[in-house]
């Protein structure tokens, strides 16, 4: 009690007793979210507002005879005729390893119940991204555990790289199965004792989702073990429209703690079509001009600044990292609309997803033709170079003769030799949802097509042939499988151990 | 939008006009609002409504309002009307009011600026402090 007693005194004694200067203003109108304030004179830009019961509001259009802010929080209580007063501060939200395993808001205030965040350092949401002497190229991969990504469009470290499709084509899966493959392959380096192997932190942002999708994400991460390494950020659909702004640069703010302390983070901003169309009805209700499709004339701006904070940092700067996963919904598969062709031109690659190839049984639905990823092979593991550098270009000339074929001419025998064994690869990349492979089973899986392991199998046996490959491999050769992870690339010795596995195991196989 | 900007500029023009060697001239001032109300140009009352925010506006930034929980005696009054106008060159008018609420101090605001030296302000910080 005595204790408690000396904390209030202590705190008392710490006010200042004198008069300080503030500088208010009066709220003249409140409309969905936005308050048009008189006064503020002293106001700065993104500066934080303090209004009547501990609400807090961002000034963004400063004109001549009032100032417009956006209101954090809900803005029921809010009224004309109250005073607001500046606060000097930047807003900022929590980070720091503290948030990991937890679901916050925009603001960092947790909404999983389970207490409070006592984050040790709080980012601005706001920040100018890292410049070009501190930067550093991309050379690290990050393995999704998505064969056809971590083949044919390999995603490194402080990449980004988008993912772009209509609606229920797997985007979010795709992010998901990253996810969940970095929680594994962090867990399994943890006990093994790796010190080479840097953890790879990841924070979903959903913006504007519903809610029951974003509890079905955070049951499959948690399910998955992967909720542990993992910052969800919410600002669902009926969270107001400042929210939905401001989640991803909170998100991304989180995402730089990692980074500025040298490690690694991947953050997955889902979508950012729905970011776009929140940052609008913003700008409309400030009555900033609109430009095409209504957008405010600065949405290439809004991504563009969240993004380039996506970069990786040189030795001198901490060798941190931060990846960014954006994910753009399309309409009809219009890629060369407003929004979709801003984001690409932006990232540094796509991951194209198609209705047609969905609904063709082919998931992930990914377009190997339009996706691309601009760092390329500069973030593959050496075995993965060696083995998929070709596959590319098959599955191009496979997909020319498949078109070609269904005239129905007669082939001959090495055409008909040469799409089957594309039809074998195509079905080869197919993956379950929520099922990431690990690096080493994707680089065995790979030499096994590569040297013609396949070739013997049915089309519609492949998945089976692969399925109990990777099972016989795990249970019987788990040490070669750790001697591909450890060296990350097949040298003779490998090889001929591969050759061996996959001799005893087809020759054990029945269809 | 076209009809708000237009409002705007010819507000503010007609606000700048009422100003003799950087001083607001209240007589030009009415009589720039007696041309307007007899010459009925286009959109004449949205114009008139926005130069009278712009006025008051104008009018809040050279005024000082002092608030103490009593009257003050005159000496301190004409102490604090020479300290503002040392501070602030541009105030024109000083008004003191009693606001019993306030408990004990002085609330000076000019402007946007506020001294808020009232027991009710160190109260109201306090309480957010300890919260």
């Amino acid at each position: 009690m005595s204790d408690l007693l000396q904390e209030i005194e202590s705190s008392i004694s710490k006010i200042k007793t004198s008069a300080q200067k503030q500088n208010v203003g009066v709220v003249r109108e409140i409309s969905d979210g936005v308050a048009k304030i008189e006064g503020l004179t002293d106001v700065m830009l993104s500066e934080m507002i303090e209004f009547p019961g501990g609400h807090y509001g961002l000034a963004l259009n400063l004109e001549e005879t009032e100032v417009g802010a956006i209101i954090l929080g809900d803005f029921s209580q809010i009224k004309e005729g109250d005073q607001v007063k500046t606060t000097g501060r930047l807003l900022e939200v929590p980070v720091g390893r503290e948030l990991l395993g937890r679901v916050v808001n925009t603001l960092g205030v947790p909404l999983d119940g389970k207490g409070p965040i006592k984050s040790s350092a709080t980012y601005p949401v706001e920040k100018v991204a890292a410049g070009i002497i501190k930067r550093k190229s991309v050379s690290q991969p990050v393995q999704t555990g998505i064969l056809a990504i971590d083949a044919m469009i390999p995603i490194g470290r402080g990449q980004r790289e988008l993912i772009i499709g209509d609606r229920s084509t797997g985007k979010t899966t795709i992010a998901i199965d990253t996810i969940i493959n970095q929680a594994r392959a962090n867990k399994y380096a943890a006990e093994s004792g790796d010190k080479d192997y840097r953890p790879l932190y990841s924070i979903y942002v959903s913006v504007g989702q519903k809610q029951s999708n974003l509890a079905q994400v955070i049951d499959i991460l948690d399910k998955a073990g992967a909720l542990e390494h993992t910052i969800i950020v919410a600002a669902c659909a009926s969270d107001s429209a400042t929210n939905q702004y401001l989640a991803p640069f909170a998100g991304a703010a989180m995402g730089e703690w990692f980074m500025d302390n040298g490690m690694d983070a991947l953050i997955v901003f889902d979508d950012l079509s729905k970011h776009a169309a929140a940052y609008r009805q913003v700008s409309l209700i400030l009555k900033r001009p609109s430009g095409r499709e209504a957008y405010p004339g600065d949405v290439f701006y809004l991504h563009s600044r969240l993004l380039e904070r996506a970069a990786r940092l040189n030795e001198k700067n901490g060798n941190g990292s931060m990846t960014a996963l954006p994910i753009i919904e399309t309409q009809a598969g219009d890629v060369s609309a407003y929004i979709p062709t801003n984001v690409i031109s932006i990232t540094d690659g796509q991951i194209y997803l198609e209705t047609d190839l969905f609904y063709q049984g082919i998931r992930p639905a990914i377009s190997v033709g339009l996706s691309v990823s601009r760092v390329g092979s500069a973030a593959q593991i050496k075995a993965m170079k060696q083995l998929a550098g070709k596959i590319k270009l098959e599955l191009a000339r496979y997909r020319e003769l498949a078109a070609f074929a269904q005239f129905g001419s007669d082939l001959d025998a090495e055409t008909k030799k040469f799409l089957e064994r594309g039809g074998r690869i195509v079905e080869l990349f197919k993956q379950r949802q929520y099922n990431p492979l690990p690096v080493e089973i994707q680089v065995a899986v790979l030499w096994a097509m590569q040297n013609n392991y396949f070739d013997p199998v049915p089309v519609i046996k492949v998945k089976e042939f692969q399925t109990k490959l990777t099972e016989y491999l795990q249970t019987r050769q788990s040490d070669l499988l750790a001697k591909i992870l450890k060296e990350k690339q097949v040298n003779e010795d490998i090889a001929k151990r591969l050759k061996q596995a996959c001799d005893d195991f087809a020759s054990s196989y029945k269809t | 939008m076209k009809i708000k900007k237009e409002v705007k500029r010819f507000g503010k023009q007609l606000f700048r006009a009422c100003f003799v060697d950087d001083q607001f001239d209240q007589k030009k001032a009415l009589s720039l609002i007696q041309s307007v109300i007899e010459t009925k140009p286009r959109h004449f009352v949205p114009i008139l409504t926005f130069f009278g925010k712009l006025v008051r506006l104008e009018t809040e930034k050279r005024t000082a309002t002092i608030e103490t929980a009593a009257a003050l005696d005159k000496g301190i009054e004409d102490r604090v009307r020479g300290e503002i106008k040392k501070r602030y060159p541009q105030v024109l008018r000083t008004q003191f009011q009693v606001k019993p609420d306030a408990l004990g101090g002085m609330r000076i605001q000019v402007g946007s600026d506020v001294w808020d030296g009232t027991v009710r302000g160190k109260l109201d910080e306090l309480k957010n402090t300890l919260s």
